[in-house]
């Protein structure tokens, strides 16, 4: 600021008033020297006035005294008017004074040359100005050859005088001014000044004191304004100096009662006060340094109103120790000033007559500022303390809110490159309430900054923490701004050190506080997250991106059901991947890690209680963003646990040692993906309500791999993702009940090549069984471009199949359950799916068991071989020996499509006995009844085949069969009861109970049955047996039965025929007497062609049968 | 007259021997194309090479060869399995024409098996 036009008009004014006093002084000196009287001076004084005057001046009295005054010259005038003669003036007066009085010591002025006025008064004056709306004044004809004189005056040279102005005074002036060209009108009703004053050496002192104690107004009203001001009471103190090297001054002034309008505003000030000190200096460019200290201000019972606003403000002060400015150094300073203010409010009403409040009681503020203009650089401090801030709104949702006690800091610097601001806000006691609903019950809050930016506004670095209730929260931004502030680019951050989780959680509002109903929560949370990116076009880009999470003794529940806790816990995001990035895609880490964590859930149905330890997983990506291109990708993830265990209602689990990586990523042009899998152990648990143990599972150490490459030009399922896998287990076991499988070593590996076990061993409840083998070609098998082949091995030391069968029968399903499906497969066989033997196979199952319990009967060296091919599945010559018997099995079960079904079978039995033979095969009772009259010892064959439908119920119209049974020394009847009867048979006494040999051969054809006649003999009988019986519809037969020698002369024959249930309720209604039939059988020479025959179809029965046997 | 007693009864004899030993004969010719066995339900096709199958009407049915001894038709059913092979039908024709065939199986004299060509 350069203040040479304003001093130098100062002082151009002070020295020019002066000057024209002393003038006055001196001419007047010289009147009173020729006309004394005052009469004559005032007659002179009139007629020169209505000579030379531009206007009538009446003057009552004029007086000059020097003689009887002497050493002091005094002049007088009363009562001068002169009149306003402006015909649209509405004012009388121009001018009108009461009294002039001056007085001057002239004989200092004769012999210092220093005019001394001792007293200048005016009294009672009043002054009106009037300008109308063409802009002519009632002064045009004084003042432009006075103003053109003066300026002449001033720059023609100030006498070199010494001026001292010992008391001057104005009283009681009354002044108006109305310009209605400009609208503006002013006035003061009662003003009065007093002065005293010297001018000496180039240098003005002086003291004034200026007051208006009926006020002053001023109003200006034209098209587009509207003013008015009024003061009531006006005073203003000066006491300064100046010289050519400068001023200073104090400055003290009062002003009460002010009223302001403009417009539709107005304001009002019941009391201002304001005192300074200043001090400039001058050189010869102008301005050298300008200082004010000492600076009060201070206002009370402020109000500003306007349409709908109004503000109170019960007190103002303003306090500056020091206000420094150097325009030489362009330097400015501000030091020690405070700004007080006292009650404030204000308050604004909208249309509808809600209202918008705001207030606080009281507002205290430091200020302190260095600044350099020609650095362009500023440093502040400022400090800032409001109490009870509070702020309402009223609408539909009224809006309170209150801040207690608000602390402002702000420091900042401030120069051409750079801005550095530090802002700090803080309040004990935050509330905020919208409607009936409180959301900030009254936290203290704080928010400091550490602001950094330019002049430019191009890059802002912002670290921000913010405290809200004691939770604390840093936020930290670094910035580059560009294209008017639409393009952004750089860095923002979160991060918090340690949130108390349950008092965030308190600190929910009221009315969302449902959302969290029967919700707790504890512990504490960090938090550090942070992104990287640019925001250019109205496109956002993320460069890198991370956040890392932490819990610290947290615990959750919801509604005393579900509670979750852990020690601690740690989960990490990256962004991009720290291991690097494909140069087109993206990648991302996420780790978590957590040492200990307990899930716990009490439902009102079940409850689960799970355990976590030392858990932590990895997780990679890499890949395109655009796209779920598989090829693309690659990501991994590692699972490790220490411990898992779990407990829901009697079930229980626990795994230990638990590691599982996951790997995708590509492969010779194929997405691959690979899976590992490690477990020590694992273990599960199911009890009853009583705590008995149902089911009990573990596996003991545990390893697979699986992998798989995606190939999606394949259609089949195997082909399409080629899967590999291998799979080794040690010491597992399944415990149901009373019965436990076991499987003490499992390993296998598959592949489309190759699928092999190896050295596997299961162990269920006493059978143990080792398995092992290679299946080969699984790929082209699938493609059908290849056979599948390969062999497997089961061997076993013991297997106990009644257990097995007891264990295996309906596992998992109630009795009720399974009778239901019987029944249900029988009604509707047509919905069974047979098993289709696959064609394209060749694979062979070699089985070697040394003993196998089943019924009453154990047999050893079980073993054969199971061939799949050419869509045919051979038992082949399955064998075992037994305490009751030798076997041989043959089975063939063929079936390329449902409609072309066969099976067949080749038994034998060897050196068996015949009730054990029943007993061991039940069918053959139904094939050959009479058997079961026999005991002994036996070979029985039997062959069968058929084609069947598709629920394997045989096509009777392509059956064949065949059944032999040779015997020797059998038994019929027990002991007691043929011992009882032989007598009465004329046998004799050595008769025995015994068949010397049985020759049983019976042929099946379609549904016929036939069996070949066979003789037995006893001592002196001899019977034939022989017949037929159908094995559908009533199952009806024809048994002949021809005794063919006896000791009787007589020779009868029994045939027993019809249906086979009809018989055995009515057996008398179905036996017949007969010829004997079969007599010449067993008579070689008696024998004819039809005998010859059926011998003949008889042995060829029984080679056939017998061809078929191994060894024999 | 014990002569001729002598002459007579030998006549007798000779005439019942002749009786008792002879059996009819059939052409085997009328035997080849398709029957049906209206006892069993049961289609019966005799190649002229000696082979034939079985038919129950819905495509199942074994196949065999055959031979014709006199009156004895002789069907020697093959086995798929292997296990049953020789396993043999034999029929006693009482009647054949070019339209009909009466038999009775060998091992069930009582029960007369009706054939109609087809």
């Amino acid at each position: 600021m350069k203040g040479t036009p304003v001093t130098k008009t100062l002082k151009i004014t002070g020295i020019s008033l002066l000057s024209v006093l002393g003038v006055l002084v001196l001419a007047f000196l010289i009147l009173s020297w020729t006309i004394l009287s005052p009469s004559r001076l005032t007659s002179t004084t009139r007629k020169v006035l209505d000579k030379y005057a531009p206007c009538p001046v009446m003057i009552d009295k004029v007086e000059l005294t020097l003689v009887r005054t002497y050493p002091f010259l005094a002049f007088r005038i009363d009562g001068l008017f002169i009149p306003d003669e402006m015909e649209s003036s509405p004012l009388d007066t121009l001018l009108s004074i009461e009294k002039f009085f001056v007085q001057a010591d002239i004989d200092t002025l004769i012999h210092s040359n220093v005019i001394v006025v001792t007293s200048l008064d005016l009294n009672d004056t009043q002054v009106g100005l009037f300008t109308d709306e063409s802009g002519r004044s009632n002064l045009d004809f004084l003042l432009s050859s006075d103003t053109v004189q003066t300026e002449e005056t001033s720059s023609a040279g100030i006498p070199d005088l010494s001026v001292n102005l010992e008391k001057a005074g104005i009283s009681r002036l009354k002044a108006s001014y109305t310009d209605l060209s400009a609208g503006m009108s002013a006035s003061v009703a009662d003003f009065n000044a007093s002065m005293k004053g010297r001018m000496e050496d180039g240098g003005i002192q002086a003291h004034a004191r200026l007051y208006a104690n009926d006020g002053l107004s001023f109003a200006m009203n034209d098209d587009t304004t509207d003013i008015k001001a009024v003061i009531k009471a006006l005073s203003l103190e000066l006491d300064g100096m100046m010289t050519d090297n400068g001023a200073s001054g104090f400055l003290t002034l009062n002003v009460g009662d002010i009223q302001a309008a403009m417009d539709s505003m107005n304001a009002v000030l019941s009391s201002l006060k304001a005192s300074t000190s200043v001090e400039c200096g001058l050189g010869e460019n102008g301005l050298t340094f300008a200082n004010a200290t000492g600076l009060t201000i201070s206002a009370k019972d402020i109000m500003a109103a306007m349409t709908g606003m109004q503000a109170n403000l019960a007190e103002f002060s303003v306090r500056a120790d020091s206000m420094k400015y150097d325009p030489v150094a362009q330097t400015a300073g501000l030091s020690g000033t405070s700004i007080g203010l006292g009650k404030t409010g204000m308050c604004m009403t909208d249309s509808l007559g809600n209202s918008t409040e705001a207030a606080f009681e009281s507002l205290l503020a430091t200020l302190g500022a260095d600044c350099n203009l020609e650095h362009g650089s500023l440093s502040e401090e400022l400090t800032a303390d409001i109490a009870d801030i509070s702020f309402s709104m009223d609408g539909e949702s009224p809006i309170k809110a209150g801040l207690g006690n608000l602390g402002v800091v702000l420091n900042s610097n401030i120069d051409k490159d750079r801005i550095d601001a530090s802002p700090s806000v803080r309040t004990d006691r935050l509330t905020f309430a919208m409607g009936n609903d409180t959301y900030v019950p009254g936290w203290p809050v704080s928010l400091s900054a550490d602001v950094h930016t330019n002049p430019n506004l191009d890059h802002v670095r912002m670290p921000l923490t913010l405290n809200v209730n004691g939770q604390r929260l840093n936020l930290d931004a670094d910035v580059d701004i560009s294209n008017n502030m639409q393009d952004f680019r750089g860095y923002a951050g979160i991060s918090a050190q340690s949130l108390d989780i349950e008092r965030i959680i308190s600190m929910i509002p009221d009315n969302f506080k449902e959302l969290v109903k029967g919700i707790s929560a504890s512990g504490q949370l960090a938090l550090n997250a942070g992104i990287r990116g640019s925001y250019i076009n109205g496109e956002p880009k993320l460069k890198s991106a991370s956040a890392t999470v932490g819990l610290n003794r947290f615990s959750a529940g919801i509604a005393d059901s579900l509670y979750v806790e852990t020690p601690a816990l740690t989960a990490n995001v990256i962004y991009p991947s720290a291991a690097g990035t494909k140069s087109d895609g993206e990648s991302a880490d996420l780790n978590l890690v957590f040492g200990n964590l307990d899930f716990m859930y009490n439902g009102s149905q079940s409850e689960m209680d799970c355990h976590l330890s030392e858990v932590s997983v990895d997780a990679r990506a890499d890949g395109p963003v655009d796209s779920l291109d598989l090829m693309g990708l690659t990501a991994y993830a590692t699972v490790k646990a220490g411990g898992i265990s779990a407990t829901v209602d009697t079930a229980s689990v626990d795994m230990q040692g638990l590691m599982v990586d996951a790997t995708i990523s590509p492969n010779d042009g194929l997405p691959a993906m690979m899976l590992n899998l490690a477990l020590s152990s694992l273990g599960g648990r199911l009890d009853d309500n009583e705590g008995n143990s149902v089911m009990d599972a573990g596996l003991g150490r545990t390893s697979a791999t699986a992998m798989a490459r995606y190939d999606q030009s394949q259609e089949d399922l195997l082909l399409k993702w080629n899967p590999r896998f291998s799979l080794q287990m040690d010491d597992s076991h399944v415990s149901v009940n009373d019965v436990t499988v076991e499987l003490p070593q499992l390993d296998v590996d598959f592949s489309l090549g190759r699928f092999a076990v190896n050295d596997s061993r299961l162990v269920v409840d006493g059978s143990d069984i080792s398995f092992w083998g290679d299946i080969y070609n699984i790929g082209a098998y699938v493609q059908k471009t290849g056979l599948l082949t390969g062999e497997l091995f089961l061997e076993s030391d013991h297997v106990d199949v009644n257990r097995l069968m007891a264990i295996t029968s309906g596992i998992g399903v109630d009795d009720a359950a399974v009778q239901e499906a019987e029944i249900q497969a029988t009604a509707d066989s047509s919905a069974l799916e047979p098993f289709l033997v696959p064609e394209g196979v060749d694979l062979t199952l070699y089985t070697n068991f040394s003993s196998i319990e089943f019924g009453d009967h154990e047999f050893f060296n079980l073993g054969g071989d199971v061939t799949v091919k050419d869509g045919t599945a051979v038992l082949k010559e399955l064998g075992f020996s037994s305490d009751a018997a030798e076997m041989q099995l043959t089975a063939i079960y063929t079936a390329p499509r449902v409609d072309s079904m066969f099976m067949a079978m080749d038994f034998h039995l060897l050196d068996i006995q015949i009730d054990e033979l029943i007993d061991l095969i039940p069918t053959v009772d139904s094939v050959a009844p009479m058997l079961k009259s026999f005991d002994g010892v036996a070979q029985f064959h039997f062959a069968i085949e058929s084609f069947m439908k598709p629920d394997y119920t045989p096509i009777m119209s392509t059956m064949l069969g065949a059944a032999a049974v040779e015997g020797k020394d059998l038994v019929v009847m027990d002991n007691e009861v043929f011992d009882g009867i032989k007598h009465k048979l004329l046998m004799s006494r050595k008769a025995r109970n015994v068949i010397d040999s049985l020759d049983v051969e019976l042929q099946i054809i379609r549904n016929k049955v036939t069996l070949f006649p066979f003789k037995v003999s006893m001592d002196k009988y001899s019977a034939v047996i022989g017949g037929r019986h159908n094995l559908s519809g009533n199952l009806d037969c024809s048994y002949h039965v021809a005794l063919v020698k006896t000791p009787l002369p007589i020779r009868l024959g029994v045939t027993v025929s019809g249906p086979l249930m009809d018989i055995s309720e009515h057996p008398l209604k179905h036996i017949k007497l007969k010829r004997p039939e079969y007599k010449k059988l067993y008579e070689p020479e008696k024998r004819g062609n039809y005998e010859e025959r059926v011998l003949q179809l008889k042995s060829n029965v029984l080679e056939m049968l017998r061809s078929n046997v191994r060894e024999y | 007259m014990k002569k001729t007693l002598r002459f007579v009864s030998l006549l007798f004899l000779s005439l019942a021997l002749f009786v008792q030993c002879s059996r009819d004969k059939f052409d085997e010719d009328l035997l080849e194309g398709k029957w049906y066995n209206t006892t069993e339900e049961l289609y019966f096709t005799f190649n002229a090479d000696h082979n034939g199958l079985t038919d129950d009407g819905e495509g199942h049915g074994n196949q065999f060869t055959w031979s014709l001894d006199d009156d004895e038709l002789s069907i020697r059913y093959k086995s798929g399995s292997g296990f049953l092979d020789g396993i043999t039908e034999v029929y006693i024709l009482t009647k054949l024409t070019s339209s009909r065939m009466e038999a009775y199986q060998i091992d069930a004299k009582d029960i007369k098996v009706v054939f109609e060509k087809k």
